[in-house]
């Protein structure tokens, strides 16, 4: 069965002033699926699902929404895509119970609607002892699975989660994994970031993996494992990161000066320009090869 | 906009300020707190306990008078052994002013007293310096009252000496009278002796055509006649003679009359002059014109005076603190990213925490003015409506502005401090600390249309003069405009740092 792509990314490119941090990536999100986009730290992971719910304008490329244009479509994304952010977004000061109900009237649903949805929620996340305590009494564990529900309150069709099982403990962290495959099964499609590569052959129905500011594999966890022939998605990342230092390092032997000593990069621009002469030596070299 | 989400903003909002105490007890009481202060402080304002210093070459009765004036008002005198010491302590902060009297004050020098102040403390300065001034001047009007109220007895001498010589000048007119009266009757007299000579002389004719039978005898009583008429024609060459000089002498009395008339008249007008009010009158010598510092409202106490000055504090102060404390908070808890992604609009956000700073600022008010009712015992039932309408206005401006600042910077520090900076900047030009008249040029012009300029306005004209809303309705329209060029500024400029999060 072919998969109906939900969000699509075409030729998607994110500068922020002159540091580029997303370069022409296009893949898509299915529908009803688990989508995991992996990457290491600061590689751009939070910027793209920034980009799907219309925080951020694509410097260039679309986003398209079941063919609508994401950012011509803000209402959509407001009523059809939740978010669950990676330290949580709700108020401290407020119950768990306060802080759903005032997202879902946030949200424009009815009292009624907001009191059913609010109780299902809160039986599905286990936070039915919770939920008269102020969300900042509550456990680490507690306040993902408040900021879940806070995402899930207006019944979203697209549940976007940053790092949702960062600074858990495995415990937890299969706890959420369980929670998130059963919000899955209900009809939710998710678009999740992780650094945890490990929760990804288990959870993930498809893998993104954003390498210095591109996806560079996108595929099921079967698929790209068979690829690296690896065992798992985490060996895969590791392949991919080897891959691409060892890529650069051939680069670099030709920035050898005449005693045969490796060049060092004193700043961005000359390591920028130095890019620059190596790529034109690769093109050349490649003519030449034809 | 839908109105349910405003609602649940302006709730939420209350209920994390209900239960972050510390912050709810900041927000709500420590203005209550000032106003106290303030109140008590201020409601009986004068400045006391103010220390002078002095210098005198020698302390002679003229300066130890006129210290004795100063010491009068209050002061506490502090004698310098020299001018040095006595402008030091001033700078030195130990005494308010210095006051150097020169060597040998008297009325007959020319020499001035010398008053040292700090301006750089304005309002006490210039307080100082017209107090100490006026005092001084106060013992120099009675010293000059003194002197002129010698004149005033030299000239009241002069008065009676007038009187005097008025009598004499009016006896001598009466001689005068009776002189040209004995002048007259000489001439009448002369008129007399010609007639004697007529008839004298028709009898000897009468006697010549009688002279026939009885010549000799006729002759004889013609030679008689004769004789009487040549005795008589000496006595009536006499007469005339007397007739000219008595009429000389009457031209003279005449002139010499004239000349008494004038005196006297002249003596009427001096003693009229003497007798006038203006030269009577000392006070009216020594001071021609009075000035009087009269109240456009008598009825006010100080209070009443320093209230739209305060109100103007509380309102600028606590709204922008209060709004930009709000937003900023909003902004550093996790949720304000879930709000910015949910279907309602940037503007119910706007609107929901414009309303609960607004209920804030006017629950801090009402206890403001209730503590000012029972305290200072200011009645303010009269203006209530005018009063809440301006207050309504100024604060939603600078509501915003507070709002507007949170919005445009990202750090919490760098918000506080443009909130304080803009307070103080609104608050030097806004008549409450500085009045705008010393600002000079076209920044004057700019800093009319200040804000707390506009609202300090509107609040004086309401407390102190009773205003209605429609008679100061240019103030509102000036408010109302600077208030929507706000709300579209906040509104922008919350859109721009959507981006930022």
């Amino acid at each position: 069965m072919v998969d109906t792509e939900l969000i699509k990314f075409k030729g998607v490119t994110k500068k922020f002033k002159r540091n580029l941090v997303l370069d022409s990536n296009s893949f898509n999100i299915p529908e009803n699926k688990i989508t995991g986009l992996i990457g290491s730290s600061g590689s751009g992971k939070t910027t793209i699902l920034k980009l799907i719910i219309g925080t951020y304008k694509p410097t260039k490329g679309e986003i398209v929404y079941l063919r609508r244009n994401i950012r011509k479509s803000i209402k959509y994304v407001e009523r059809y895509f939740g978010f669950a952010t990676e330290d949580g977004s709700f108020y401290d000061k407020l119950t768990v119970k306060e802080n759903i109900y005032y997202f879902g009237r946030l949200q424009n649903m009815k009292k009624r609607d907001i009191k059913k949805n609010a109780a299902k929620l809160i039986n599905l996340v286990g936070l039915d002892k919770a939920k008269n305590t102020l969300a900042e009494n509550l456990s680490i564990g507690m306040k993902k699975r408040l900021d879940i529900t806070c995402a899930l309150i207006h019944k979203p069709k697209v549940l976007i989660m940053d790092e949702p099982t960062s600074g858990l403990d495995p415990v937890l962290r299969k706890e959420i994994i369980r929670l998130i495959k059963t919000i899955n099964k209900k009809g939710t499609t998710i678009m999740m970031t992780t650094q945890l590569l490990g929760e990804a052959d288990e959870l993930l129905d498809k893998v993104l993996v954003l390498y210095d500011r591109k996806i560079v594999e996108d595929g099921s966890p079967s698929e790209i494992n068979k690829k690296y022939n690896k065992q798992s998605i985490n060996d895969v990342f590791e392949e991919i990161v080897k891959q691409h230092k060892e890529k650069k390092k051939k680069k670099k032997i030709y920035l050898k000066n005449p005693k045969n000593e490796e060049l060092d990069f004193i700043n961005k621009k000359e390591k920028k320009d130095l890019d620059k002469i190596l790529d034109d030596y690769e093109k050349n070299q490649k003519r030449g090869r034809k | 906009m839908n109105f349910k989400s405003v609602y649940s903003v302006i709730k939420k909002n209350f209920k994390i300020l209900w239960r972050s105490k510390i912050s709810a007890i900041a927000i709500v009481f420590v203005p209550l707190i000032v106003v106290l202060l303030v109140g008590i402080g201020f409601s009986t304002f004068s400045f006391s306990s103010i220390n002078a210093g002095v210098y005198s070459y020698d302390y002679n009765n003229l300066t130890q008078s006129s210290l004795d004036v100063i010491e009068e008002k209050g002061y506490v005198l502090d004698k310098y052994p020299s001018k040095t010491d006595c402008e030091k302590s001033v700078k030195d902060g130990k005494t308010d002013i210095c006051v150097i009297f020169p060597k040998n004050l008297s009325i007959k020098t020319n020499e001035s007293i010398s008053i040292y102040v700090d301006k750089s403390e304005t309002d006490l300065a210039y307080y100082l310096i017209n107090t100490i001034q006026t005092q001084i001047a106060k013992k120099s009007q009675g010293i000059s009252e003194t002197q002129v109220q010698k004149l005033i007895d030299l000239v009241t001498n002069a008065k009676g000496t007038v009187s005097s010589v008025k009598e004499q000048v009016s006896s001598m007119k009466n001689d005068i009278d009776s002189a040209k009266d004995s002048a007259s009757i000489i001439s009448s007299e002369n008129t007399d002796i010609d007639e004697l000579m007529d008839k004298l002389q028709e009898i000897n004719s009468s006697l010549e055509d009688f002279g026939g039978d009885n010549e000799s005898d006729v002759g004889e009583i013609i030679s008689t006649l004769e004789e009487a008429k040549e005795k008589t024609e000496n006595i009536n060459n006499s007469l005339n003679r007397a007739s000219f000089n008595s009429e000389k002498i009457l031209n003279d009395l005449n002139n010499l009359e004239n000349k008494v008339n004038k005196i006297s008249n002249e003596l009427d007008g001096l003693s009229d002059k003497l007798n006038s009010r203006e030269i009577v009158d000392v006070k009216k010598i020594v001071k021609p014109i009075n000035t009087e510092i009269k109240s456009i409202n008598p009825n006010s106490s100080n209070w009443d005076y320093i209230f739209p000055n305060f109100l103007t504090i509380v309102v600028l102060f606590c709204s922008i603190i209060l709004a930009s404390s709000l937003v900023m908070r909003e902004k550093k808890a996790g949720a304000y990213f879930r709000n910015s992604i949910t279907s309602t609009p940037d503007f119910a956000f706007i609107i929901g925490t414009y309303i609960t700073c607004l209920i804030i600022l006017f629950l801090q008010l009402i206890i403001v003015l209730t503590g000012v009712h029972f305290i200072i015992g200011t009645s303010l039932n009269t203006i209530v409506g005018e009063l809440a309408l301006a207050v309504i206005f100024s604060s939603s401006i600078f509501i915003f502005l507070g709002m507007l600042i949170s919005y445009a910077f990202k750090s919490e520090e760098t918000t506080m401090v443009v909130s304080i900076s803009v307070v103080a900047l609104f608050l030097f030009f806004s008549n409450v600390i500085f009045p705008i008249e010393a600002i000079s040029g076209p920044l004057q012009k700019i800093i009319e249309y200040n804000p707390a300029a506009v609202s300090n306005s509107l609040f004086r004209k309401i407390v102190l003069f009773k205003y209605s809303a429609v008679s100061i309705l240019k103030g509102f329209l000036s408010l109302f405009l600077t208030f929507i060029s706000f709300v579209v500024l906040t509104v922008l400029v919350k859109k721009m740092s959507k981006k930022r999060i």
